[in-house]
Order: C-alpha cells, then structure tokens, then sequence
C-alpha cells in the first residue's frame, strides 16, 4: 500500500459516482418535489416527474462537474424533464409571450403616485393562509409561475434561473416582474374576499 | 447612473426588485436604500413586495411524501445493480 491510494483517482469508479450520487443529489429530494409540485400542479404527476429527474440525473451524473452548483444542475433536469414530457401531456394553454420589458418598467414607473392602485396592506398579504398562496401560485403561468418559484422559494440568482429556465437574463427579469404583479393582484382579492382589506379601500 | 446622488422614485421603483432580489451592485443599492428612507410612496411599494416574497417562501414548501423516498432509494438499488452486471 502506497500514499497514492488516497489520491483520487483520474477516473471515478462507476460504483463510486453512484454512491456519491446517493449521497450528494438525494438531499434534494424534497425541493425538487416542491418545485415539481409546482410545476405539473398535480401530487401524482409531481412524483412521476422527481422520479424521472432522479433516473436521468443518476445516468447522466457522470457529466456533472463536481464542486458546481449541483441543485441548479438537477433543477435544470427536473424543468427539461417537464417539457419534455408533462408539458405535452397537460396541454395548458400557451401563455401570451409578450415579454417585452419596457411595459412592466414603465407600469412600475407609474404605479405608487396613480390613483387606482390595487393594493393591500402588506400586514393584510401575512395573515392570508399558504393554500391561499398556493392557490396564487398555482394560477398564474407556468413560466411566471416557475420564475417566481425559483426566485422566492429557492433563493436562485437571476443567473441561475436563466441557466435552468434555458432563457436570457432579461427574460427572467421580465417573468418575475409579471408574475409578481399577477400574484400580488390575485392575493391582494383574496385579502379582500377574506375581509382583511376594507371593502373598496385601496389605500 | 452610478454616482453617488440617492436614486429618485423611477429609478428606484425600476429596479426594485433587483434590490429585493439583491442582484445589484453595493453603490447603486445603498442609493435605493436612500431614497426609500426618504420616500413613502416607494417604500411602502418595497414593503408590499418584501412582505410577497417572505409569504410565498412561507407557504409555497412541500416536503416530498415518504413514499417518494422509498421509491426513488429502491429505484437507485435497481440502476445500480443493472449498472454493475452491465459493466
């Protein structure tokens, strides 16, 4: 026995990578269901799909780079997987794409001083229950839905979301505003059905 | 725009959720923050969506059921093993 058997080897052992593998990406486990829960809106589904993404990720492992982001690189699989697969199946209808960035910019530029702000107390947003959140999230478009998802849930970067969402940065940017607004205006009428913002009082 | 003048109401609600998000450079954020501090309108928009953000990281988790674990673990058992008699 030499000191060089401590030294990783050039080339991992199949058996090895394997239980690294288990080891390492099991962790994700839960998170990748929440986010697939998210996804396909449906629990069955939602295990068909980490089930999957767990299989291609295990086949695939070997062109993981160790010591990178290995939650991105398996949220990258779990979203190719979905629309690949359950995105075909479920056949939502296609959102209207119009990403465009300059609406939403000038929409916020214009927002606190108009009149007609449609807004509850953030106080009011805290005390709705998480179905009614779920229920928002669930609402709105998948991409919107998705981008938010990974921002607020996850804690990715912009950079991030953009690698897994398979989208430029500014895409990403847009996305989040739009679904954030769409979010904001669904729970801000939830608040409002639940008697937690004063009938027609909008600040 | 990176002098070290406060950020006005544009400038800071068009990039407010950079500053949430903190996807933004040190100078710029500490001039939003400025501006916020002195700005009513703008903070009380910063709180709503600080506030958003907090509740959908709240409600929006859900662990994987124990089934799942056990399935995916005996799925493993079952690539692996294939894995070894194929190689």
């Amino acid at each position: 026995m030499s000191e060089e058997t401590n030294r990783a080897p050039e080339v991992e052992p199949a058996e090895d990578r394997a239980a690294r593998f288990e080891n390492e990406a099991l962790a994700y486990v839960d998170q990748l269901y929440s986010a697939a829960l998210r996804m396909t809106r449906n629990p069955t589904d939602a295990e068909d799909l980490v089930q999957e993404t767990v299989a291609k990720a295990f086949a695939a492992f070997h062109q993981y780079k160790p010591g990178t982001n290995l939650k991105a690189w398996l949220y990258r699989i779990l979203t190719n997987t979905f629309i690949n697969t359950y995105r075909k199946k479920q056949r939502e209808p296609q959102q209207s794409s119009g990403e465009e960035i300059e609406d939403w910019q000038i929409a916020r530029a214009a927002s606190h001083t108009s009149t007609g702000l449609r807004s509850a107390e953030a106080e009011a947003l805290d005390a709705l229950p998480d179905s009614d959140v779920k229920e928002a999230l669930a609402a709105i478009g998948e991409d919107f839905r998705m981008a938010v998802y990974l921002a607020d849930v996850e804690g990715f970067s912009y950079k991030e979301i953009a690698e897994i969402m398979g989208t430029p940065i500014g895409t990403v940017m847009s996305r989040l505003h739009r679904g954030r607004h769409q979010l904001r205006e669904l729970l801000t009428d939830y608040a409002r059905e639940r008697g937690l913002v004063p009938q027609g009082g909008d600040s | 725009m990176n002098d070290d003048r406060p950020a006005d109401c544009a400038e800071a609600l068009a990039r407010l959720f950079d500053f949430l998000d903190s996807e933004i450079d040190e100078i710029d954020g500490d001039r939003i923050r400025q501006h916020l501090a002195d700005c009513d309108g703008c903070l009380h928009e910063y709180d709503i969506e600080h506030h958003l953000k907090t509740l959908v990281r709240r409600s929006c988790s859900d662990a994987a059921p124990a089934e799942l674990h056990v399935r995916i673990r005996q799925q493993l058992t079952v690539l692996r093993a294939r894995m070894e008699t194929s190689g």
